[in-house]
């Protein structure tokens, strides 16, 4: 791929837009996306694949620029610096720092790390980069001959249009639901001050869990989403000593990809979600009534038209002829008071799946396990993601507080169900 | 392979006590030990700030610019400083009640309001000597109804720490300082008009005030009351 194919500016997706306008310092929307290896990373070749990588994935090494109306990326001819991890994961990525890049190549013992900020791609688009950048780096260590395919991609090929191109835009049309929805609990406890994220890795035998969701006629993410919401919920009485009129609905946040729905091979942003949840207001929910709760909720929602009138009402507003004209300053301001009234403020939580990983068999022998986390979310502390790779789901939590409150009921909740778990963090 | 006592779970060998509940890991001496692993993460850190409190700072100083215009307009007209004395002044006092709590934080209560009882004290002390109407409105109502709202302030801030959960004494302490605060109120009016009795109308907001604070104090502590007034009154 020779660089003068590639977009030399590119406008903001538009999902993508509202990372920098409502960015904040408690807010990085960065996530983190990891596999380790069987044998210690080594530093020089991973600098070359990453050269190789950022050739292909053009859109990745771009910079965020501010025009006059909107944001947008631009071409960045540096080379971005690869570090070693430290105590800290899912860090602010500050373009000043970094080169003017708005993701970081992270390396520790066996382990190749990349943290994405997420105007650039989503949990898929953050995937392909990684196994693009493993692939790379076992065929530059060890000659290894990948089967490239739509998740890993060949280094030498041209980068597709397609790759790049904003699909919210594509696939909208003109009605949109209501964005209306009540106010969701969130979770309480001491900040970290200094803006650690706590990170407590559950590893799980996957087929456990399947079988668990099977015998209640349930999905893996829907079984796991009730665990997390009658966590929560529990952890909300116990704070209100038993007065039900006081508490709040608990909703968790599910990201859909819409590549599933929606014929689109773009590695940028292209998910919306879905805020499946109970009310506890109403009654105490047993796990069964949790569990329909958030299975014909999911039912309902997860199809194309949905989700489609779902992102619409998005694209709209990006349409609207009155905002377009507005300056960045003034966009700015008007999206953040939209996301602070809109965003996390409805939902309690976040779980994010993202599905089963698979590698070909020459680099599986050398990768033994692939995982992700989010990074510290804009109002509610604690979030959950879930991969599998080979035998086992990794549910990783990250939370901005001391307390490890929901991760203890999730997790015990889990054992009670008779599901194993096993436990690692980045405990201080 | 450890498991924590307290939650069940499996603990990675690089775990000293449980992510979870903070229990110590058992290890069973003689059984064959597992090395300890590798951990999760590094303990060291990058020395890179996560950001700054940039809008602060950034407001402090949009706020300047209408002292400045202020300032300039004053000196065009007046070629010294007279009126724009009041709006620096003013500004100055809105410094300290907007800004000082994002600079003191959530937990200095007292020594926010502490500092805005001085800053309205010194304000007031201004705007005595400033309208020449002499210091006895100073000494006589400025000074001892802005303390006093500010020790009461602070007496609360102490109570309603003490008094935890409890709700019913924490608005009894409330009322009790609104008929304190009344009758201060009172008694410097009287003082400084000169009047002979010093306690007049303030008794008529005292006495009920009292008398409510008492009786929520005596609910609060007999359960029996409490349930029964919730019984009878409950909406």
């Amino acid at each position: 791929m020779k660089k003068e194919n590639s977009p030399r500016w590119l406008r903001l997706d538009n999902a993508g837009k509202i990372y920098p306008a409502a960015r904040r310092r408690s807010w990085a929307s960065v996530f983190r996306m990891s596999a380790t290896l069987n044998e210690a990373v080594d530093v020089e070749i991973l600098r070359e694949a990453q050269k190789n990588v950022l050739r292909r994935l053009n859109t990745f090494s771009m910079r965020l620029k501010s025009g006059l109306f909107w944001y947008y990326l631009e071409t960045n001819p540096n080379e971005p610096e690869i570090v070693m991890d430290d105590a800290y994961p899912c860090r602010h990525i500050d373009q000043k720092t970094n080169s003017g890049f708005n993701f970081r190549i992270c390396y520790y013992e066996n382990r190749i790390a990349v943290e994405i900020y997420h105007v650039l791609t989503d949990g898929t688009g953050g995937m392909t980069f990684l196994k693009t950048l493993v692939a790379e780096y076992l065929r530059l260590k060890h000659g290894v001959q990948i089967p490239y395919d739509d998740s890993i991609l060949d280094c030498n090929a041209m980068a597709k249009p397609s790759e790049s191109e904003d699909s919210f835009l594509k696939y909208a049309r003109r009605i949109a639901t209501s964005r209306k929805e009540s106010n969701a609990y969130h979770i309480k406890g001491k900040k970290e001050e200094d803006g650690f994220l706590n990170l407590i890795c559950g590893r799980v035998p996957v087929d456990i869990v399947m079988q668990k969701a099977k015998e209640k006629g349930v999905t893996l993410t829907t079984y796991l989403t009730s665990v997390l919401i009658l966590a929560i919920n529990d952890v909300q009485e116990r704070e209100n000593k038993g007065s039900r009129r006081r508490l709040k609905p608990v909703k968790i946040t599910v990201p859909v990809n819409l590549r599933r729905f929606m014929p689109s091979t773009t590695l940028r942003n292209f998910s919306t979600f879905i805020n499946p949840g109970i009310d506890p207001r109403y009654g105490e929910y047993t796990f069964d009534e949790v569990l329909n709760a958030v299975h014909y909720f999911m039912g309902g929602e997860l199809n194309e038209k949905s989700l489609n009138a779902r992102f619409t009402g998005n694209v709209l507003s990006e349409r609207n002829p009155f905002i377009r004209v507005m300056p960045l300053f003034v966009k700015n301001f008007v999206m953040k008071i939209i996301f602070n009234n809109f965003g996390d403020k409805k939902v309690s939580s976040t779980l994010s799946n993202l599905g089963k990983v698979t590698l070909p068999p020459v680099m599986e022998k050398y990768v033994e396990r692939v995982e992700w986390m989010l990074g510290a979310l804009s109002e509610n502390p604690v979030a959950c993601t879930l991969s599998t790779y080979k035998d086992t789901l990794y549910i990783n939590m990250t939370r901005t507080i001391k307390e490890p409150k929901v991760e203890r009921e999730f997790f015990t909740r889990l054992i009670k169900n008779g599901i194993p778990v096993k436990v690692e963090s980045n405990q201080r | 392979m450890a498991y924590c006592v307290n939650c069940g779970v499996e603990l990675s060998s690089s775990e000293n006590k449980c992510p979870l509940c903070g229990v110590k890991v058992y290890r069973v001496e003689g059984m064959n030990k597992e090395e300890a692993g590798t951990p999760l993460y590094p303990k060291s850190v990058m020395n890179v700030s996560i950001g700054s409190k940039e809008l602060l700072p950034a407001l402090a100083v949009f706020f300047l610019i209408p002292i400045l215009i202020c300032v300039i307009c004053d000196m065009l007209i007046s070629h010294k400083l007279t009126w724009s004395t009041y709006v620096i002044c003013a500004m100055m006092l809105a410094y300290v009640y907007v800004f000082l709590p994002f600079v003191l934080g959530k937990k200095r209560v007292k020594l926010y309001i502490g500092a805005c009882t001085f800053a309205t004290l010194l304000f007031l002390f201004f705007l005595s000597e400033k309208t020449n109407s002499g210091i006895a409105w100073f000494l006589e109502i400025g000074l001892p109804v802005c303390l006093g709202a500010g020790l009461l302030l602070i007496a609360l801030n102490i109570l309603f720490s003490c008094f935890g959960n409890k709700k019913l004494a924490k608005i009894a302490s409330v009322f009790f300082a609104l008929g304190t605060y009344t009758v201060l109120i009172n008694v410097c009016v009287n003082v400084y008009l000169k009047m002979q009795n010093i306690l007049t109308w303030s008794l008529f907001s005292l006495v009920p005030c009292v008398i409510i604070g008492i009786g929520l104090l005596i609910i609060e502590k007999n359960t029996r009351i409490k349930s029964e007034v919730k019984r009878r009154f409950f909406i």
